[in-house]
């Protein structure tokens, strides 16, 4: 008759309010605090596997001294302007292990009347051998992409598919908007392919304040795509070896720097985290070690009533079961509600690519941050919940004395 | 059928054992209206709860119905106490989150069997117990005597085939008392239950049909 037993547990809790809402509150601090830090971390990698899929490459080929800026437009979104001899396209392509290469060119518009949208990336890339927008180009457009097209990253708002965008004083077509990565250098870019950067160039100094310059012949990243059999690693040191003044950087890396950025941010988050999980356990502990020892002439009572020592240990982990899931409950809606009304500022303040999660991830985070906070109370209510089973019912009765 | 042989039983007192039951063996057959006499400390409640399967004795034996008791498992024992005996303690056992009729239902939370028309009957039992003016009430609402009514009551929602009753008119005036002796009365002769009264009043030993005095751990007949 499991029905009575949740009735007694329930009766139970509802005895000792206070009491009961101190346990609901302690366990909710852990579960809001994880579920907090879990979805940021979440958003992070989310953000960064799908940014990294959709740049395609392993390896990122750049000028040596532009290393940091490419990492910081990378990441960030900031708009930078580098370039390389066209030259390293085809030597990088020698390297062993390499299996696809494709180039891009960096151009940021101007903050003057003739673009719409000012200090914004734009990336130009080579339609022949592209593997960052082509699958995309395949994918939803069906062809390729002309002269006076572009496609945006979904981070551009006030812009939409058919809408047409000037820079340097050229019309533009938005043909597709890109699906949101969370990297700004994808979100928040406009990509065009070589022939639009050429329908830019020529205009730019007849028409603009300011002329769209890009030295001639100069590329400003190198994509490339190793062999399956081989590291990007390798690959990586074979193109720094053979080819001068570049700098390969595997995305991979990337990555593992972000994600160790980030747990550098979140470590004292993680381990004030531990210590309230810890505090949770000892006092969840505690109270019900307390209740055990306040209720033992009760629980002698129903194992005079025919009480096998299975119900009793089932009231308790059922009351510690009931406590831990309605603070886990309150926790996941207080740290949801908290990380998304400042979600902006959190992650202005982290300044780490991000992706804010979709409402299945949101509902797996919550079931595992569910999970955790039952397992808080459960596990913290499993001594007393012994103890509890196996007293002798007339010590019990007697010992409520 | 009850059947206790050499039972013994020793708490530690100032760091000595002493003997709250010593050597006791009695027989009492079914539907036999018992009572064992005796003062306070004389080890009959001990006795009552060996008998009842609530503490493990030192040494001794008790068998219900030919079934030696600590030869059961913890599901079996709890199956005898739900469905074959049942308490009335001399402490107010209710549960203080329970309302009447859920504190007379309870023994049915733990039994296997489906509580059907216990519910009316526990009505029928509180009237008797002339509470059905309380059903509702928690057992903080009541007064002591009600609460051993309510106690009562609760023994005898399973329709047990042993009562083992610790001062169960404690609380009670006279004439409640006189009802509730002619409730046992009542259901011994009508259903056969075996009632084991463990009580320090010779007034209400007299009432039983045969009667015992434990004097310290001792059991002699009277």
């Amino acid at each position: 008759m499991a029905w009575n037993i949740t009735a007694l547990a329930r009766k139970n809790l509802r005895r000792k309010l206070f009491r009961s809402l101190a346990i609901i509150a302690a366990v909710m601090v852990v579960a809001a605090t994880l579920f907090s830090v879990t979805t940021i971390m979440d958003s992070v990698e989310q953000s960064l596997s799908r940014g990294t899929a959709r740049l395609g490459a392993d390896i990122m080929v750049v000028p040596e001294k532009a290393e940091a800026a490419a990492r910081s437009a990378l990441l960030s979104g900031k708009p930078s302007k580098f370039y390389m001899d066209k030259s390293v396209v085809d030597k990088v392509r020698q390297v062993r292990g390499v299996r696809e290469v494709t180039s891009q060119l960096f151009l940021k518009s101007a903050p003057y009347q003739c673009c719409d949208i000012s200090d914004l990336f734009l990336i130009g890339f080579d339609p022949e051998h592209d593997f960052t927008i082509k699958p995309w180009l395949t994918n939803n457009l069906g062809r390729p992409l002309k002269a006076d097209e572009v496609i945006m990253g979904r981070g551009i708002t006030a812009y939409a598919v058919g809408f047409t965008v000037n820079f340097f004083d050229q019309p533009f077509k938005i043909v597709g908007m890109l699906e949101e990565t969370g990297i700004d250098f994808i979100d928040n870019s406009v990509f065009l392919s070589y022939a639009g950067i050429d329908r830019i160039l020529p205009h730019s100094s007849q028409n603009s304040v300011i002329a769209a310059s890009i030295p001639k012949d100069k590329v400003s990243t190198v994509l490339v795509q190793v062999e399956p059999d081989i590291s990007p690693d390798r690959v990586a040191i074979f193109i720094q070896s053979q080819v001068d003044g570049v700098k390969a950087i595997v995305t991979n890396h990337i990555i593992a720097s972000v994600r160790q950025q980030l747990f550098i941010l979140m470590r004292s988050v993680l381990s004030v985290s531990l210590i309230l999980w810890i505090m949770a356990v000892v006092l969840v502990g505690v109270v019900f070690s307390m209740i055990v020892n306040e209720r033992r002439r009760e629980l002698g009572i129903f194992r005079a009533m025919g009480a096998r020592k299975g119900h009793i240990f089932r009231l308790i982990i059922l009351e510690a079961t009931i406590l831990s899931l309605a603070g886990g409950l309150v926790g996941v809606a207080v740290g949801g509600g908290v990380l998304y009304l400042f979600k902006d500022a959190i992650y202005a303040s982290l300044n780490i690519p991000h992706l804010w999660p979709s409402a299945m991830r949101f509902l797996g985070l919550s079931s595992i941050c569910l999970l955790m906070s039952l397992l808080t109370g459960v596990f913290a209510a499993l001594g007393p919940a012994i103890r509890a089973a196996t007293l002798e019912p007339y010590e019990a009765i007697r010992g409520g004395e | 059928m009850i059947e206790v042989e050499h039972l013994s039983k020793a708490y530690p007192l100032d760091g000595h054992p002493v003997k709250a039951v010593d050597d006791v063996s009695l027989s009492i057959a079914q539907g036999e209206f018992v009572s064992i006499l005796g003062h306070s400390g004389s080890g009959k409640t001990t006795l009552l709860n060996l008998i009842g399967g609530l503490t493990r004795p030192e040494a001794g034996r008790v068998r219900i119905d030919g079934q030696d008791i600590w030869s059961l498992n913890d599901a079996e024992l709890s199956r005898l106490r739900n469905e074959k005996m049942n308490f009335i303690f001399q402490f107010a056992s209710l549960i203080p989150t329970l309302n009447v009729v859920d504190n007379v239902l309870l023994p049915a939370t733990f039994g296997k069997a489906k509580p059907v028309g216990l519910r009316s009957r526990a009505m029928e039992l509180l009237e008797l117990m002339g509470l059905s003016g309380k059903l509702t009430a928690y057992p903080a609402q009541l007064s002591g005597g009600q609460q051993r009514r309510v106690a009562i009551s609760r023994a005898f929602i399973n329709e047990p085939a042993i009562v083992l009753a610790d001062e169960p008119t404690g609380d009670l005036d006279e004439d409640t008392e006189r009802e509730v002796l002619a409730l046992f009365r009542q259901v011994n002769e009508k259903r056969r239950t075996t009632f084991l009264i463990v009580t320090h009043s010779s007034e209400l030993a007299a009432k039983t049909d045969r009667r015992f005095r434990m004097t310290a751990g001792r059991l002699e007949i009277i």
